[in-house]
């Protein structure tokens, strides 16, 4: 069966961050929590400056932190590679996200239909939207993914439950890319079957200088990068996006 | 009512569904794993389907396809046949869909209630009323002074069709954006080249760029929107374009810049002029290009003028050695020397070139842009060996001359000598001979044409006293872009420019100048004299809160609208917006409304009527034309048009397919040089006899230096007027675009404000630490005008960056333009309204200089 | 035989005597706890957003802060409990004795708390239990925490607790009253025959040696939560686990030195918490802090100077960022321990004053340490430059740890009133002074009811088979039926083998201690039923 990784190409990054928002209105996920987030890094004092960009989706790693502390099983390793969250197992107790290195997972802090930017309960609105909130959310993220039948897709399911990025199941089970992947205006983001020695990803990786973000805390992580450089203490994020609840 | 049926619309959309599988936008079926899945609640309960539309938030009109679920839309992709974004979208085109729902649009006619220039007060109206009101008011000022009726628009999504339908029908004079935009240098290309345009590569071939102040990671660049150029961009280094990046600020090239010049705001000409210095003094020269499409042998009497047989101008024939008439058979014309014509000194405008940029020496551009003469010399050496000129390369079977050297520039004109900077620009790309060359400048994303402002530029009859509010044509600015808050400054003393009438009543159209134009506190003065104004927006602009009497709610991108050019300067293709809803709340499309208006104001029917103005300006032919005695719908509107295009399916064909790609354009088309005859058989304008000609009878009618100093028919420095404020005001604003936002129609969608959401201003570290200023404290701009002595200050936050002159500070220009939206409330100011428009800080075609000189302090 | 003569026709310390200001007291804590649990409904109804933690790295928060620490800060408490009062027992100081009890009720109270501390940091509570119980992974370091910690430690203190209490619960069952009833029920029939001591005396030996292992293994868990994890500077350390036990029994016994004060000054003849007593506490507590400075010594050293790039930069954040004002209190405190308790030994007599102070000195540095520990490595140390983050308590974290802080006071208060916190003298503590007598002394009986080895040896095989089935099933369902251990790569991994693995490891833990109680308690049972039959 396939096991789907990641390549994303540094050298091609603008930094736009379509990935960001097509991820959120993909997933429906509420206010302060991307799922994908795109560093905005600048090195190196005037006029010898550098400025480059990284995004960081979950790293769906092999050896995940996240699934080994967690202690209900709520964070699982799936066959096909991915890392899932299933949000009704799931206890809160966010160990999953001080276990890992990247902080790549986003709390649901309260009732995620109360942090979704603007009053969709607007009736006006919701004559349209059939009572959606927000108006574009798509029913098959309240659906069972996989063989083992549980509810891993979409954003704020329950209050007080972990949410990340989910290489969005309800797509790659349809057999879609993930929205960042989709909508990358610079096709800097690739997804495919790492397995699979001949897929376009294995290629990338197998033909270009790569590396994988905090390799050495041994995380074996399913994202490749292809070209530019590991951020280190020396980058200097500039323009971070809002972050409440 | 809307025009669309909710039947009719499904019908639509049906046959959307059924053509968009064909044409492999399909929507794979559930897999099995989903499929068992599929909780019962869930099952079958849902009907999707997917319809085209294109973006509207952006400025290239992006092909979209809405995702809907029971025909509500869940989610917007690209749509993978539209050329400019192949199946992609950037964050603004997926988060509209926000804007699209947004509760706060204006959900319905409002009529003022309160005093104008403060927060308004509304009573919700019928549309009958509103447009009654409107249409009333509007006649009721034509019949008195057909001037005092304008209509303004800040873009018009897609072509502007119906807009100029409108302005002709009823006779509204027209402000648009255009000067606050890249105009200075569209009129730069209109009169040297012709196209319509400014400056970018021939990214499929392009080895060498000057990447020239463009906001290559935030910014569109030349006449497109952000995704296609930095598409064809990296695409293009991957082939080993190397890019020289000329701008006081880094991240608009994040790490793309091989070379940073960080150049001071404002010395962009000089700069220009020493590039061009340096190929001549390297003779790195395209003769032949020079000699045979250019004005550049004409010879010139010692004041300037072409010496001329008849109208026929002379050259200087080798051969012969004597003048002859330009394109006599058999002439070899002369470049350089001085030639003796019935007893005056001639040279050729060439020879003149020659000289006038003796002065500019990489030296005195360094001591001017802060950059060291090395980098220019090296550039400059860089640009002719990489320009290979001479050499062609063959493209899809056509010989073409090949030039992989050029510029992109398009805002970077938006300073005061911005016209000539762009004709100093074009200097480098003629000297060559990369214009029109393959993997040389180009200046249209369309095939290369001659525009009518080619001649229309060169033959202007300035008249005096002006005619207009906007002083076009007239002995301040003979060319004019339409600079609506120079208009406002007449407004404010008319009789000083001796115009002889006042606007009374305005349309404002998706423009919101009280937040995205130059000039702010004019703007606000003069706004507050109109009589009337009715604004057609989906939000409450500020515009619209502080001076509209009526507000006419219109659709986002649930409507039809356009058509809109979809070509990347490789593929012609063309699109319209078709609507993957019905217009939410009760707004309407602009369509609808204009049809409405007319009809009320009774100009809709007969001959020049609206509907006849429709069928010229979409230049619709019988038998696909539009009855003049029936109303429309926009739907038919566009039906007609596209059977015109010659797409049988009509309006059915975009609502399935959204996109109609007519094919490559051919080399003999994409590339000036190909054409037959090259160029469409003109003359390109190396040296600006009519400029010169302008700046005399400027002269001659009493006008002003600040008026005239710039008509020279050669590109010349100067130092900015912003230089003469005093010393204190020691840092120059520029003012930039961020990627997640776009002109005053974004910074209220929560989405792009969570990722950008609030004024900031960019300051180098060390300039923030002479003025004790850290990360994130609160710091006062403070403008000063060297003209007029006024200052303006606005306090916002510094953002401390390594990548911008210590000497420049920088502000994005799109914050808190919506009223009443929860998020635009405390984004923080406009560095509009710290820019001044008037003598000095507009230039001589009346475009706006976004430079100004400023002081930075704690507040 | 008359062994059960009350001292006096009065319950001692106090016991069942309700003052005015006690009622007052217990009134002030009942209202801090209401305001507690106030806080915790408004928390369940606006969730955590309500507290100051958010999320690690694009929030810049912190996503276990004051809850954790606290959780920390509360099983330390209970850890010097347990550890003193079976250090009692198998080393016999004799003059320890007095704190035996106070330390088993520390202890247990504290592990109450702790756990009720737990419920308030989760985000799901309900939904926690049900599914702890139904899929708890012995992968996750939580595993111990709450099997090991939780249950099995809280209920063996309380079986111990219990046990040990039943002579003194059997002696005030003889005291008329309206607690005699509850007197009775807890000594369930207790005779003190020698035969019952000695049987009570070797649980309570063999409970002692078990809990020992037990509570170093917890503690070194909860350690593991930290240790364990390489992504979070300050964490990844093997010093983690012992420093962790090291402050916790510094906490416990500093605590301990301030009940013990409090006791000898409030409790009626509470003089009998004699001075070698908080001597021998003061030079324990002394030699823990000196030990544990040690620690925090060792910890910056090898950090500072052997640390890699990020570790160094985490540990001067700690000393100098945002968060040192903690970190230098905390030494100051731990230092301040030292000079107060060298002032008041420089002091004739005991100063009760000066030892509470010692006492609470400790408890400040430990749960600044514990802050330390928990939130810096959040905010200051994300491996991926977000940037810096902050974090500070609102007033619904702050109320929810005073609440439970009071009601842990609630308890023990409570507790002493109704039952004597202070290990009633008897007239002979032969049994333990001399086993050799001892076990005479067991004998004796034995002959004197010919059919007791029968009936004891049914007793103790009920009880070893207990004690085997109990850590059977603990190692049964550990590494057979919960889900499996090892580098997940299935949703099955996620898992139990057999649904609700973790209640039978957790029963086995139970078994093994009840074992003691059945131990204990069951020849009576038998005795009566054969009375009966007789």
């Amino acid at each position: 069966m396939a096991r789907y990784g990641m390549v994303i190409d540094l050298e091609r990054c603008n930094g736009c961050r379509a990935c960001m928002e097509a991820c959120k209105v993909e997933n429906a996920t509420p206010r302060g929590s991307y799922w994908m987030y795109v560093f905005r890094f600048e090195q190196g004092k005037y006029p010898n400056t550098k400025v480059s960009f990284l995004p960081r989706p979950c790293q769906h790693c092999d050896n995940a932190p996240c699934v080994k502390v967690c202690p209900v099983g709520a964070r699982y390793k799936r066959e096909d590679g991915l890392v899932a969250t299933d949000a009704d197992r799931c206890i809160g107790c966010r160990y999953c996200e001080v276990a890992c290195p990247y902080g790549v997972n986003t709390f649901n802090w309260k009732e995620p239909s109360e942090s979704y930017y603007l009053n969709w309960n607007d009736p006006d609105v919701s004559k349209v939207s059939g009572g959606a909130v927000p108006p574009y959310r798509d029913p098959d993220l309240d659906r069972r993914y996989g063989p083992e039948h549980r509810r891993i897709a979409g954003g704020g399911h329950h209050k007080d439950v972990m949410d990340k990025c989910t290489f969005c199941v309800q797509r790659v089970e349809d057999d879609r890319d993930p929205a960042c992947v989709q909508t990358c205006p610079l096709s800097v983001i690739q997804f495919g079957d790492l397995d699979n020695p001949d897929s376009a990803v294995s290629t990338l990786v197998r033909t270009r200088a790569n590396f994988r973000l905090l390799e050495d805390s041994g995380t074996d992580p399913r994202v490749y990068y292809l070209g530019g450089q590991e951020p280190g203490e020396q980058s200097r994020q500039i323009e971070a996006p809002e972050a409440e609840v | 009512m809307s025009p669309l049926s909710r039947r009719r619309f499904l019908q639509g959309s049906g046959a959307a569904v059924g053509a968009v599988a064909a044409t492999r936008i399909s929507i794979p079926l559930r897999s099995e794993t989903v499929a068992a899945a599929e909780t019962l609640e869930a099952a079958g309960r849902v009907s999707r389907d997917v319809v085209p539309t294109t973006c509207w938030i952006g400025k290239q009109d992006c092909g979209m396809l809405a995702h809907r679920v029971d025909g509500r839309v869940v989610k917007f992709e690209g749509l993978p046949e539209n050329p400019r974004n192949l199946g992609t979208l950037c964050p603004k085109g997926q988060a509209q869909i926000m804007a699209l729902y947004d509760p706060n649009r204006v959900k319905s006619p409002l009529v003022r209630t309160n005093a104008k220039g403060e927060p308004g007060k509304w009573r919700k109206v019928s549309w009958d009323e509103a447009l009654g009101l409107v249409a009333d008011k509007a006649n009721e000022v034509r019949a008195r002074d057909k001037r005092a009726f304008v209509w303004q628009k800040g873009r018009s999504k897609g072509a502007a069709f119906y807009d100029d339908a409108f302005v002709k029908a009823s006779g509204a004079a027209k402000f648009s954006h255009g000067a606050f935009c890249s105009d200075a240098g569209y009129r730069a290309a209109e009169y040297t080249f012709g196209p319509k345009g400014v400056l970018h590569p021939d990214f499929r071939f392009t080895k060498y760029l000057l990447s020239w102040g463009w906001n290559v990671t935030n910014g569109g660049g030349n006449q497109l929107c952000w995704i296609t150029w930095p598409r064809q961009m990296v695409d293009a280094r991957e082939q080993g374009l190397e890019m020289v990046v000329i701008d006081p600020r880094l991240r608009s090239a994040g790490p793309f810049a091989d070379q940073w010049l960080p150049i001071r705001p404002g010395t962009d000409l000089a700069f220009a002029l020493a590039l061009a210095h340096e190929l001549i003094a390297n003779d790195t020269i395209d003769r032949e290009y020079l000699t045979k499409y250019t004005n550049a042998p004409y010879l010139v009497d010692d004041e300037g003028h072409f010496l001329r047989e008849g109208t026929t101008p002379l050259v200087w024939d080798s051969a012969t050695g004597s003048p002859k008439p330009d394109g006599s058979p058999g002439v070899t014309p002369e470049l350089e020397g001085t030639f003796d014509v019935a007893g005056t000194a001639a040279r050729p405008a060439f020879q003149l070139l020659v000289q006038h940029l003796e002065q500019y020496t990489p030296e005195f551009a360094s001591g001017i842009c802060g950059i060291a003469a090395e980098r220019i010399v090296e550039i400059a050496a860089t640009f002719g060996e990489e320009a290979r000129i001479g050499s062609t390369i063959v493209v899809d079977g056509v010989e073409v001359p090949y030039r992989p050297v050029a510029v992109m520039a398009y805002h970077v004109v938006q300073q005061e000598l911005g016209f000539q900077t762009t004709r100093a620009m074009m200097l480098l790309p003629m000297l060559v001979g990369a214009m029109g060359a393959a993997g040389g400048q180009q200046i249209d994303v369309k095939p290369w044409s001659v525009s009518e402002n080619f001649e229309k530029l060169d033959t202007i009859k300035i008249q005096d006293p002006p005619k207009s509010i906007e002083l076009a044509a007239s002995k301040y600015y003979p060319i004019n872009s339409t600079n609506s808050s120079l208009a406002a400054h007449v407004m404010l003393d008319p009789k000083r420019y001796g115009v002889d009438y006042l606007p009374e009543v305005m349309i404002i159209h998706m423009a919101n100048p009280m937040a995205s134009f130059a000039d702010i506190p004019v703007l606000e003065k003069a706004y507050r004299k109109l009589k009337f104004v009715a604004v057609i927006d989906p939000w409450m602009s500020r515009t619209a809160d502080l001076y509209a009497d009526v507000v006419l709610p219109a659709a986002t991108l649930e409507k039809y609208e356009g058509p809109s050019s979809a070509s990347d300067q490789y593929v012609d293709a063309i699109t319209i917006r078709t609507p993957p809803m019905e217009p939410l709340f009760e707004s309407r499309g602009e369509i609808d409304i204009y049809l409405d208006l007319c009809e009320r104001m009774g100009i809709l029917f007969g001959p020049g009527g609206y509907l006849e103005q429709l069928n010229t300006s979409l230049k619709l032919k019988a038998p696909n034309v539009l009855a003049t005695d029936r109303k429309p719908t926009p739907r038919k509107i566009f039906d007609v048009w596209a059977k015109a295009e010659g797409i049988d399916e009509g309006v059915s064909y975009f609502e399935a397919k959204g996109v109609y790609v007519k094919g490559k354009i051919p080399p003999e088309k994409a590339y000036g040089y190909a054409m037959s005859p090259p160029f469409g058989g003109v003359k390109h304008r190396l040296y600006g006899e009519s400029l010169l000609g302008y700046r005399e009878t400027q002269q001659e009618l009493g006008a002003d230096e600040v008026y005239w100093h710039d008509y020279t028919p050669l590109p010349t420095w100067r130092r900015p007027t912003m230089e003469e404020s005093p010393a204190r005001y020691d840092l120059y604003l520029i003012s930039f675009k961020l990627i997640e936002h776009k002109q005053s129609r974004s910074s209220q969608i929560p989405l792009l404000a969570e990722l950008s959401g609030g004024q900031r201003l960019e300051i180098n570290p060390k300039t923030a630490a002479e003025r004790g200023i850290e990360d994130g404290d609160e710091v006062w701009v403070e403008s000063h005008n060297a003209i007029t002595e006024e200052t303006r200050r606005v306090k916002t936050r510094a953002r401390l960056r390594e990548g911008i002159r210590p000497d420049t500070v920088g502000m994005p220009h799109h914050f808190g333009e919506v009223a009443k939206s929860p998020w635009t409330k405390g984004q923080g100011p406009s560095p509009n309204s710290l820019y001044f428009t008037g003598e000095g800080y507009v230039g001589a075609t009346a475009d706006q200089s976004f430079h100004v000189k400023v002081r930075v302090f704690k507040a | 035989m008359a062994l059960l003569a009350p001292p006096t026709n009065q319950l001692p310390y106090g016991v069942g005597r309700f003052s005015r200001r006690w009622m007052a007291l217990i009134g002030g804590l009942f209202a801090v706890v209401v305001f507690g649990f106030i806080a915790y409904i408004t928390q369940l109804r606006g969730g955590l957003a309500v507290t100051g933690m958010r999320n690690i790295g694009p929030m810049g928060g912190a996503t276990w802060a004051l809850y954790v620490t606290f959780i920390i800060f509360f099983v330390g408490l209970s850890f010097a409990g347990i550890t003193v009062a079976a250090l009692i027992r198998l080393a016999r100081i004799d003059t320890m004795r007095p704190v035996a009890r106070m330390a088993e009720l520390l202890t247990v109270v504290s592990l109450i708390v702790a756990a009720m501390v737990v419920m308030a940091d989760i985000g799901r509570p309900i939904q926690a239990i049900v599914n702890l119980f139904k899929y708890a992974r012995p992968q996750s370091p939580f595993f111990g925490t709450f099997t090991l910690v939780i249950s099995g430690y809280l209920f063996a203190s309380a079986v111990y607790l219990y046990l040990d209490g039943r002579r003194d619960a059997a002696v005030c069952a003889k005291v008329p009253g309206r607690l005699q009833r509850f007197h009775r029920i807890w000594a369930a029939g207790y005779q003190d025959t020698p035969e019952e001591r000695s049987r009570h005396h070797r649980v309570t030996g063999w409970l002692a040696i078990a809990i020992i292992p037990l509570l170093i293994t917890a503690h070194s868990t909860l350690g593991f939560v930290f240790g364990l994890q390489v992504s979070r500077p300050g964490w990844h350390s093997a010093l983690q686990a012992p420093a962790f036990v090291v402050l916790a029994g510094t906490s416990g016994i500093g605590m301990l030195l301030v009940i013990a004060a409090v006791m000898r000054r409030g409790l009626p003849s509470g003089d009998q918490l004699r001075e070698e007593i908080f001597t021998w506490l003061s030079r324990a507590l002394a030699i823990l802090v000196l030990v544990y400075i040690y620690f925090v010594a060792v910890e910056l050293l090898t950090t500072i100077y052997a640390g890699a790039e990020r570790e160094r930069a985490f540990t001067e954040a700690i000393i100098t960022g945002q968060f040192a004002w903690i970190f230098w209190l905390s030494m100051a405190a731990l230092l301040g321990t030292l000079v107060v308790l060298a002032v008041q030994r420089g002091r004739p007599g005991i100063s009760l004053g000066w030892l509470i102070t010692a006492g609470l000195l400790v408890q400040v540095a430990a749960i600044g340490k514990r802050f330390l520990v928990v939130v810096p490595s959040q905010t200051d140390g994300t491996l991926l430059p977000y940037g810096q983050g902050s974090y500070s308590p609102t007033w619904v974290e702050i109320a929810i740890i005073l609440g439970l802080v009071a009601l842990g006071t609630l308890l023990y208060t409570g507790f002493v009133h109704i039952f004597p916190i202070i290990e009633i003298p008897h007239d002979d503590d032969a049994v333990v002074r001399a086993p050799k007598r001892a076990k005479a002394a067991v004998r004796a009986p034995k002959r004197a009811t010919p059919d007791a080895p029968g009936r004891d040896r049914t007793v103790t095989i009920i009880s070893i088979a207990m004690v085997v089935v109990g850590f059977t099933l603990q190692i049964v369902s550990y590494l057979a039926l919960a889900a499996p251990l090892g580098t997940s790569t299935t949703a099955a991994d996620s898992d139990p083998r057999l649904p609700f693995a973790p209640v039978i490891f957790i029963l086995g833990v139970v078994l093994v201690f009840l074992a003691a109680v059945v131990y204990e308690l069951l020849p009576q049972r038998l005795a009566r039923r054969r009375a009966v039959q007789a």
